[in-house]
C-alpha cells in the first residue's frame, strides 16, 4: 500500500471514528447521569420507554406548619428552564440540588385571595396568573406583584415512567429527590452586596 | 465532474402515427430510459452531495447562528457546485454543524450527530486523492457502525425486547397515529386521549403516579412484530456494510437499507435521519444494476409522500364524493 493509499485510508476513518467515540462516552454518560438513551449521539433512540417525553420534574414550595409540611407545587419559570432542562435529561443529584438551590433564591408570591377566580387584567391583554411565580423576572412580573409567599424549603424531584404492556399502564418512578433551605432572594443579596 | 449526457435519438413511435397504445407506452421507457442514462452520467459523489445540501437546506440546525450560515452554505453549493469540491467548504460546514450539536448535546437529535459526521467525511474525501473511493469508504463505516450500535442498544433493552415500547409508541406517539389506526382500529378519538392522558401524567401540575391507556389485544402483537422485523432489518444492515467487500451481503448492501429506509420512515417520519441515510448509501452504491441508485432516489419522494396529510386528503376526497353523488 502506498502512503498516498494509507493517507485516504486514515482520512475515511475519521468520522467513524469519531462516531464511535462518541457513542461510547453517550454510554458512559447513560450510566453515569441517567442521560436518556435517545440523546447524547449514541442510537439509543426508539430502543426504550425512557425518553425525554416519559421523564418529569416536579417541584414544591414547602413549609412546616403545626408538625405537618404543606407543600404548594409550582412551575419552573421560563428563566430557568434550561436547568430544568438539564435535570430531566440528566436526572442527578447534583443538577436536582442546582436546580432546588436555584428555586429557593426566587422570590415566590401568589395571587391574592381577593383576586381567587378573577382575571388579572393588564392594559392590553387579560391574564390569568398561575398559583405561583417570582417576582422580578420577565416572565412572572406580567401578572402584578402578587403577594409574598413564606415558605421553608424547596423539594425537586425527578421522575421517569415505565410502561407495563401487560396491564396498559404507565407507572411513573422517582429517580431523585432533593431539598434546599430558603434562601436571600437575588434582590435581598444584592441589597446586602450593596450595604444598603 | 460529470461525463457527458448520451443523447438518445431513438424516435419511440418510430414515425408511425398507428402505433397508438404501444407508441404511448414506448414513449414512456423512452423517457425512463432518458432518465436513468443521465443518472448513469452522474456520479455517486455528486449525487450524494446534492441530497447532502437539501438535507441541510430542509432539515439543519435549529438554533438561528448554525442555520443561517449553513443555509449560504447550502444555496452557494448548489447554485456553484465547484464549491463543493474544496475542502474549506466542508470544514466550515461541519465546525457549523458541530458546534450547533454541543451547544445542546444533551438535547440534539442523534441524526443532527449523524449529519456533523458526514460533513466530516465529506471534507476527509474532497481533502484526499481519491476522494469519491474515500467517502464511499466512510459512508460503508458509518452506515454499518449506525445499525450495529443501534441494534445493540435495542437488543441490551428489555422494553424493547418484550415489544412495550412499540406498544406505547403505538398508543401515544402521535407519528404512529396513522398506522395504529389502520391497523388495529382504535379511534383516532381514544388515540389522542392517550396522548393527553400521557401529557397530564408528566405535566409540572401533576400529582398522580400512573395512568391506564385505551388499547386493544392486537396491538400487543403487533407491537412484538415490530419490534421482531425492526431488530432483522437493522442488524442486517449493519452486516451487510460492515461484512467484507467480496461477499454476497456486502455486495446486495443496499437493499437492507432502502428497505429499512422506506418501511420505517413510512411509520416514524424523522425525514431528516432518513435522508441522510440516503445521502449516504448514494455516495458508495453501485450504479449498475440502475435500480440501486433509483431505490434510493425513490425512497426521496417516497419519504415526502409519507408525510402528507393522508387522512385529512381522505376526509376530503369522501365529503368531496358524498356532495357530487
Amino acid at each position: 500500500m502506498t502512503s498516498n493509499d494509507q493517507r485516504n485510508a486514515w482520512l475515511a476513518r475519521i468520522a467513524p471514528i469519531l462516531l464511535t467515540a462518541v457513542a461510547l462516552t453517550q454510554w458512559l454518560h447513560v450510566r453515569e447521569e441517567r442521560l436518556t438513551p435517545w440523546k447524547g449521539g449514541g442510537f439509543g433512540m426508539f430502543s426504550t420507554v425512557d425518553s425525554r417525553g416519559a421523564r418529569f420534574v416536579r417541584c414544591f414550595l414547602a413549609r412546616h406548619q403545626q408538625g405537618e409540611l404543606h407543600a404548594l407545587q409550582i412551575e419552573v419559570p421560563g428563566e430557568w428552564g434550561e436547568h430544568l432542562d438539564q435535570l430531566a435529561y440528566m436526572p442527578t443529584e447534583e443538577r436536582a440540588s442546582e436546580l432546588a438551590r436555584l428555586l429557593a433564591t426566587g422570590d415566590w408570591v401568589e395571587r391574592p385571595p381577593a383576586a381567587a377566580g378573577q382575571l388579572a387584567v393588564d392594559s392590553s391583554v387579560s391574564l390569568v396568573p398561575p398559583a405561583a411565580w417570582v417576582r422580578g423576572l420577565a416572565g412572572g412580573d406580567r401578572y402584578g406583584p402578587g403577594v409574598a409567599i413564606d415558605f421553608d424549603l424547596v423539594i425537586v424531584q425527578a421522575w421517569t415512567s415505565n410502561y407495563d404492556s401487560a396491564s396498559n399502564r404507565m407507572k411513573a418512578r422517582k429517580l431523585v429527590q432533593v431539598t434546599a433551605p430558603r434562601a436571600p432572594t437575588l434582590v435581598e443579596a444584592n441589597h446586602v452586596q450593596s450595604g444598603s | 465532474m460529470s461525463r457527458a449526457v448520451p443523447e438518445l435519438t431513438l424516435d419511440p413511435a418510430g414515425g408511425d402515427p398507428s402505433l397508438g397504445h404501444a407508441g404511448g407506452f414506448a414513449r414512456v421507457r423512452y423517457v425512463l430510459a432518458g432518465g436513468a442514462a443521465r443518472l448513469q452520467a452522474i456520479t455517486p459523489m455528486e449525487l450524494s452531495i446534492t441530497v447532502t445540501l437539501l438535507l441541510l437546506l430542509l432539515y439543519g440546525d435549529k438554533h438561528w447562528y448554525v442555520r443561517v450560515p449553513a443555509s449560504a452554505l447550502c444555496i452557494a453549493g448548489l447554485l456553484y457546485r465547484p464549491m463543493t469540491q474544496r475542502l474549506n467548504f466542508w470544514l466550515v460546514m461541519s465546525s457549523l454543524l458541530a458546534a450547533g450539536t454541543l451547544m445542546s448535546w444533551y438535547s440534539a437529535d442523534n441524526h443532527k450527530y449523524l449529519m456533523a459526521y458526514w460533513c466530516v467525511a465529506l471534507a476527509c474525501a474532497v481533502g484526499s486523492r481519491h476522494p469519491a473511493e474515500t467517502l464511499a469508504i466512510s459512508a460503508r463505516w458509518l452506515i454499518g457502525l449506525c445499525f450495529l450500535f443501534a441494534a445493540g442498544w435495542k437488543l441490551w433493552s428489555p422494553d424493547f425486547r418484550d415489544g412495550s415500547f412499540f406498544e406505547l409508541c403505538m398508543l401515544t406517539d402521535q407519528r404512529f397515529f396513522g398506522f395504529t389506526q389502520w391497523a388495529t382500529g382504535i379511534s383516532r378519538e381514544e388515540l389522542a386521549n392517550n396522548a393527553r392522558a400521557l401529557g397530564d401524567l408528566t405535566a409540572w401540575y401533576a400529582r398522580g403516579t400512573s395512568i391506564t391507556f385505551a388499547s386493544r389485544p392486537v396491538v400487543d402483537t403487533l407491537a412484538q412484530v415490530l419490534a421482531a422485523w425492526t431488530l432483522v432489518i437493522e442488524s442486517w444492515v449493519a452486516v451487510a456494510f460492515l461484512a467484507p467487500r467480496r461477499t454476497w451481503l456486502s455486495r446486495w448492501r443496499d437493499v437492507p437499507l432502502i428497505l429499512f429506509v422506506v418501511s420505517t420512515y413510512a411509520v416514524a417520519t424523522v425525514a431528516g435521519f432518513a435522508l441522510v441515510l440516503i445521502a449516504m448509501g448514494l455516495s458508495q452504491c453501485r450504479k449498475q444494476p440502475v435500480w440501486i441508485p433509483l431505490g434510493y432516489l425513490a425512497a426521496i419522494f417516497l419519504l415526502q409522500a409519507y408525510m402528507l396529510p393522508w387522512s385529512q386528503i381522505a376526509t376530503s376526497v369522501a365529503q368531496w364524493a358524498g356532495g357530487s353523488s
